[in-house]
């Protein structure tokens, strides 16, 4: 079964890391976050039935493990528009800087909607979100317009 | 604008080819298995097994009182406070113990997840301040009680029966008194501890059971 495992985590483990990415703000917390899955998937391996696809397995095991983790401190917003943060006015940005802004955004959500944020940049179907947060199909849609619209106000700028 | 489907892509491309492909040892893995887990279950667990290690400290401090007072109403005393409190708290804190340490809410969705974390929080919360709130007359009374009777033994207090009701009563007195004193305590100490992971875990589910 170890082996099973250690196959299982070297070819899932981008989603490790992807959850790991969006939830902690430096490296040392996202090697601490990356171990604790990694702890928490071993526990809950046994009892993997294949009922689900293994990646929606992980992603679930990851995305509880980092939502009721004890992290520092959040970020506190008070008004998102106070906080907005303008894009340098350029003719050209770069890919890089263009997800460095996506990340910073990315910050200033919830813990719930950094993970529907994440499933949806991973082009989850939306039946697969709600089988993962346990809300429905529908719903995640109207989440998914509200993040939209939320980011949308966190990445004005004039392009 | 940049709109998050822009970035769709550029997520995909961009983390995929920052991660470090490489397979990771079965050893490293090993090694990340083997380290202690910072989930707040194992934390409870392990906070609830110090405190089965203090009851059973406590417990078997109780059980030598009589050998060393030599008194029937002591020895009756600790019998009593022995099988209606600390056989019963700590055959309690077993049972949850045992229940901790085989809950395991993660392979279930984030909001049954979040629900069954939150349900089992409040409860070992709840069972932490009566515990201690429970403890704080009993060892309040078994303390002064010490105190009055070794001063009689020492030879203060001479005119003083330790065993009289009015005796009884000011010691009676003083634990309900520490005990009140302690609620007030005991709330903003469970509240410092735990008090903002719960509302912050609260909140999630809130969110997800948001219904317009």
């Amino acid at each position: 079964m170890e082996q099973l495992f250690v196959q299982t985590i070297n070819q899932n483990q981008g989603i490790l890391h992807k959850v790991c990415r969006i939830y902690c703000r430096n490296q040392e917390d996202h090697n601490d976050l990356f171990q604790e899955t990694v702890l928490q998937l071993w526990k809950a391996f046994p009892s993997f039935r294949n009922e689900s696809k293994i990646t929606t397995w992980m992603y679930r095991i990851a995305l509880n493990t980092a939502i009721s983790g004890l992290r520092k401190k959040k970020v506190a917003i008070t008004e998102l528009e106070k906080i907005s943060f303008q894009i340098e006015d350029k003719t050209t940005i770069t890919i890089d800087e263009e997800l460095q802004q996506l990340y910073k955004a990315i910050e200033y959500l919830s813990d719930i909607e950094k993970s529907i944020v994440l499933l949806y940049l991973e082009d989850k179907p939306y039946d697969e979100i709600a089988e993962i947060t346990g809300i429905t199909a529908n719903y995640v849609a109207v989440k998914m317009n509200r993040i939209k619209e939320k980011l949308r106000i966190l990445l004005k700028s004039e392009r | 604008m940049i709109e998050l489907d822009d970035l769709k892509h550029i997520w995909k491309d961009n983390i995929d080819s920052n991660i470090d492909k490489q397979n990771m040892e079965r050893g490293k893995i090993q090694e990340m298995l083997n380290r202690r887990s910072t989930n707040i279950i194992d934390k409870l667990r392990k906070n609830l097994l110090r405190e089965i290690f203090m009851f059973c400290f406590c417990l078997v401090l109780i059980a030598c009182v009589p050998f060393y007072f030599h008194s029937k109403e002591v020895t009756v005393l600790c019998i009593v406070v022995l099988a209606v409190i600390f056989i019963p708290y700590l055959i309690y804190y077993i049972k949850k113990y045992r229940e901790l340490k085989r809950f395991f809410s993660f392979n279930q969705n984030i909001k049954s997840s979040l629900k069954l974390l939150i349900s089992q929080l409040e409860k070992y919360l709840s069972i932490y301040f009566w515990g201690s709130l429970l403890l704080t007359p009993v060892s309040g009374f078994l303390s002064g009680f010490a105190i009055l009777y070794e001063m009689k033994a020492l030879g203060f207090l001479l005119y003083f029966d330790v065993f009289g009701s009015a005796t009884l009563s000011i010691i009676l007195s003083f634990a309900l008194l520490l005990t009140l004193l302690s609620y007030p305590l005991m709330k903003w100490y469970i509240r410092k501890l735990y008090g903002q992971y719960l509302e912050n875990l609260k909140d999630c589910l809130k969110e997800l059971e948001e219904v317009k």
